[in-house]
């Protein structure tokens, strides 16, 4: 697992970097603000949860097949 | 399994046929295609023109030609014919097995696509015509039957041939990865699989998660159109006069659904044509692929983070800032591996001496086409540039110079590349296509898709929107021409060049046409390893038209492809079906 | 610098002598000691097409279950996810208000005999998935002695496609139940989702029970031990992915709405 290892560190400082990002105010315009802020916070809470459900699942099922299938041979 | 003794039947189960079958469907499918988008272009700068049989090209025309043109390229000619199509017909020579592992749904699922592709087709016809929601069928536009002509039954013909297109990927895609996973003949390790066969693995797992969430998302349309739900469509639409009070639904989610699907769907676009790429460049270089192992990792990373991506064409959607911010991030992540890759082709070309065949010189397209497409990709990724460009004529500039040029190079090449296989047949020697024909092709090709496709940018730039029908004379108050307009006319000009532009572009592929009918019959007889490669579907026992009992003889892998070795005793290569490795090696350069 | 240092050449007398075939450590029984399966340099993966063992078919085939489950997983999720948005997801009504028209469907109370009823035929369906392995019984089937794994799978295939349409049958008297009480498809936002999530796990389940009946047929039919074996296994573990996929949409209904 030695060469495995520096991988992995990297792998975490990307999802961490990735994670504790500032927030982008990339919108600047009234426009987007508007339309996002008009969507109450249940229903943005909710687009959260399905966001993170279905790219979880998806993720998990491609990482999965990857790993099961480069031990098998 | 002898070809030369059973008669087949056109629902055959031979992967051959069936590839080449799917091969015929994309052709016909990429010419309609193409007829469509021409007269989209035509409409567009002359707008009085009249289509003969129809007459003049009105704006609900002008949405449909757009929806069934992405619809058609994206999905019959894009998804089919790189994964399906070269799939079948090479995949399984390429990993040393004798066929794919299910040939029964293998035959299903050519022929639920080619029913698929009939119905679309047929909504020409139906009364209302076409669908005009675009290949995005973005809701209301796409959830109520009376928003639209051709959003009654256009429309639900429009649904039920993408269902059953997505069913047809979804086995097809099964076929794929078992016959990968479980065919792979002995000494064929991970490491050692084609860069193709690992495009077409990834392409497979994408599908495999893409499809199956795309008939998600039809069936919940096919509810809001059909049963009174409202999962997309809000409260308070006026639809042609009737105000629809119902409803706590929002396009937002079918945005999310749609998007989760559709960014996969452009990678298993491009996957096989990248690994096809590397494999080509080295074949004719005679070199090794540069950092073969990292090229595995990268075409896996792309499929990975393209899982991650969809909310980028939603920038201007309403999306929460943060949720913004995390598409944006992982968008310009995937130009770290891409930009590997275009390394990775740049370094194994690199001043090598090699031959310009017509396959490497649209291998060499796909990587100009690939750069130049892929570096307005990061440009895209920045939400507050997408503020402005999105719907614009850039992102349409973007996405053809990948996906219709750069893919449909990599289709060319492989074209080009494999005709021998193709052809031979039951007995019949394999050809090759014209060389003179095919570099005539590739060079009035590139020069085209450059004019078509660059202006566009500019055009985009300059504000032009996409799925406007008319750019002419839109009017203002008081009637004089509106802003738009003013707008608008400014780049006319511009039109018009691309729309020569386009009209020479299609004009040059009858040079391919040309060639591919004529070498059928008259091409030069091919030799069974015409290209000096390394990879297995060129072992004379796997060829089409070796003996009955080649079926019988064990393949084994001894090392990775590209194995070219520049020695003193003078340039060879080693298939990876031989062991014979005669030459002194350097220590570091031992194949593993 | 690696981590061992081996020293080359200290030896300048080599002991071993190749024909002597025991290392110079002393004659060994000449016993073939690879056991086979993955290590060994015996992996049967190595081996051409057609001779990688007899589980070779049965590896293909439930490997393309598991990918089209995965599909289909992906496919539910999608759902569930449109079930969450939507469950959270109101409209300003005439009067500026806000106001979420969600209101939970109740569960027909039959819908948690068909779960058990569904749970059952899990384990029918495993139980006649283990006795198309047996060894001994294998062995004398493949050999022509009979049919004895056959034989037992049978009882318990065909107890599992009873089940199967008990739950369906389960499922329709839940529908008509809440069709009495006017509870459509369209009543509700939930009964939207009641309604879809039910109908198609119906539909997979209904695809499920074809598949037991092409099944029993094949069990009878087939002259391949190999193709019976697949049969039976894949359908137990289709069958078990839908079981599983129940558990989890249903905990989703009664716990989630």
């Amino acid at each position: 697992m030695n060469f495995r290892r520096p991988i992995l560190i990297r792998l975490i400082l990307i999802a961490v970097l990735g994670i504790a990002s500032a927030t982008i105010h990339a919108q600047g315009c009234a426009q987007c603000r508007d339309s996002a802020s008009a969507t109450p916070r249940s229903t943005q809470r909710a687009y959260r949860h399905a966001i993170v459900l279905l790219t979880v699942t998806a993720g998990v099922f491609f990482v999965g097949t990857l790993t099961i299938f480069k031990r098998r041979r | 399994m002898n070809p030369h003794r059973r008669r087949q039947s056109i629902f055959t189960t031979d992967h051959r046929t069936i590839g080449l079958q799917y091969l015929i469907l994309a052709l016909i499918s990429v010419v309609i295609g193409t007829l469509l988008s021409l007269l989209m272009r035509i409409h567009l700068v002359w707008p009085d023109w009249s289509l003969p049989l129809h007459g003049p090209i009105l704006p609900e025309d002008y949405l449909a030609l757009v929806t069934i043109h992405g619809t058609i390229m994206l999905f019959f000619v894009l998804t089919t014919a790189p994964q399906s199509g070269f799939g079948n017909l090479i995949l399984p020579a390429q990993i040393g097995a004798r066929h794919m592992a299910f040939p029964r749904l293998n035959a299903a699922s050519f022929w639920l696509t080619a029913i698929a592709l009939l119905v679309l087709l047929s909504s020409t016809f139906a009364p209302g015509g076409s669908a005009i929601s675009g290949w995005t069928a973005y809701p209301p536009l796409s959830a109520v039957a009376s928003a639209g002509p051709g959003q009654a039954l256009g429309m639900d013909l429009w649904l039920a041939s993408i269902a059953l297109f997505s069913i047809a990927s979804t086995i097809s895609a099964i076929n794929t990865l078992v016959t990968i996973i479980s065919l792979r003949c002995e000494g064929m390790t991970w490491d050692r699989l084609p860069l193709t066969v690992w495009g077409w693995f990834t392409a497979a797992l994408l599908s495999i998660i893409a499809f199956s969430v795309l008939l998600a998302a039809l069936l919940l349309l096919f509810c809001d159109r059909h049963v009174g739900t409202s999962f997309f469509l809000p409260t308070g639409n006026l639809v042609n006069g009737i105000l629809h009070t119902k409803g706590n639904g929002s396009p937002l989610l079918w945005l999310h659904l749609f998007w989760f699907f559709g960014h996969p769907e452009v990678y298993i676009a491009i996957l096989p044509g990248m690994g096809l790429t590397s494999m080509l460049l080295a074949n004719f270089s005679h070199r090794r692929v540069f950092a073969y192992r990292t090229m595995i990792a990268t075409t896996l990373l792309i499929g990975f983070l393209g899982i991650l991506l969809w909310g980028h064409h939603m920038f201007v959607a309403g999306l929460n800032p943060f949720a913004s911010s995390a598409f944006s991030i992982s968008t310009m992540a995937i130009a770290l591996p891409a930009s590997a890759k275009v390394l990775s082709w740049i370094a194994t070309t690199w001043r090598s001496r090699p031959q310009y065949t017509t396959a490497m010189l649209f291998s060499l397209g796909f990587v100009s086409l690939f750069i130049t497409g892929g570096l307005t990709g990061p440009i895209l990724a920045q939400p507050i540039l997408d503020e402005y460009l999105h719907n614009t004529f850039f992102v349409v500039a973007h996405f053809h110079l990948i996906m219709a040029m750069a893919g449909v190079f990599a289709l060319f090449a492989a074209t080009y590349y494999w005709f021998p296989l193709m052809t031979a047949h039951r007995g019949k020697p394999a050809r090759l296509m014209s060389e003179p024909l095919g570099r005539l092709h590739f060079w009035l090709t590139l020069l085209g898709a450059y004019a078509t496709f660059l202006p566009m940018h500019l055009a985009g730039l300059a504000g032009q929107p996409r799925h406007y029908a008319q750019l002419t004379g839109i009017p203002g108050p008081g009637g004089s021409l509106s802003p738009a307009g003013h707008l608008l006319a400014t780049t006319i000009p511009l039109n018009r060049l691309i729309t020569y532009a386009a009209i020479f572009l299609a004009a040059a592929q009858i040079i391919f046409f040309i060639n591919l009918v004529r070498s059928l019959r008259h091409g030069d007889v091919a030799p069974t390893n015409p290209w000096q490669a390394t990879t297995l579907e060129w072992h004379p026992f796997l060829h089409p038209n070796a003996g009955p009992q080649a079926s019988d003889v064990v393949i084994t892998v001894h090392h990775t492809p590209c194995l070219y070795i520049c020695s003193p005793s003078g340039d060879t290569f080693v298939p990876q079906w031989e062991n014979k490795i005669t030459v002194d090696l350097p220590a570091e350069s031992k194949p593993e | 610098m690696p981590p061992t240092i081996t020293p080359l050449n200290t030896e300048r007398e080599k002991k071993r002598r190749i024909e002597d075939h025991d290392s110079g450590h002393g004659r060994r029984p000449p016993t073939d000691k690879r056991t086979g399966g993955g290590g060994d340099n015996d992996n049967w993966n190595d081996r051409p097409q057609g001779r990688r063992g007899p589980r070779e078919n049965l590896g293909r085939a439930r490997l393309a279950i598991f990918f089209a489950l995965a599909g289909d997983l992906m496919f539910f999720v999608a759902i569930v996810s449109a079930f969450f948005v939507s469950q959270s997801s109101g409209r300003y009504n005439a009067y500026n208000q806000y106001i979420n028209e969600w209101l939970p469907t109740v569960i027909p109370p039959i819908l948690w005999l068909n779960t058990a009823i569904l749970l059952l035929s899990s384990v029918t369906v495993e139980i006649a998935r283990r006795h198309m392995f047996r060894e001994n019984d294998v062995m004398d089937e493949w050999l022509g002695l009979g049919k004895p794994i056959t034989r037992s799978a049978i009882p318990w295939v065909s107890a599992t496609t009873v089940l199967g349409l008990l739950f369906l049958a389960g499922q329709w008297i839940g529908w008509s139940q809440l069709a009495a009480e006017h509870v459509f498809f369209r009543s509700n936002p939930s009964s939207h989702f009641f309604f879809l999530i039910t109908y198609t796990h119906a539909i997979h389940l209904f695809l499920g029970i074809t598949a037991l009946t092409v099944t029993l047929v094949g069990l009878y039919k087939s002259r391949q031990l190999e193709t019976r074996q697949i049969l039976v296994d894949c359908t137990a573990w289709y069958w078990h992915a839908m079981g599983l996929f129940w558990i989890f949409l249903f905990a989703l209904l009664v716990f989630f709405q």
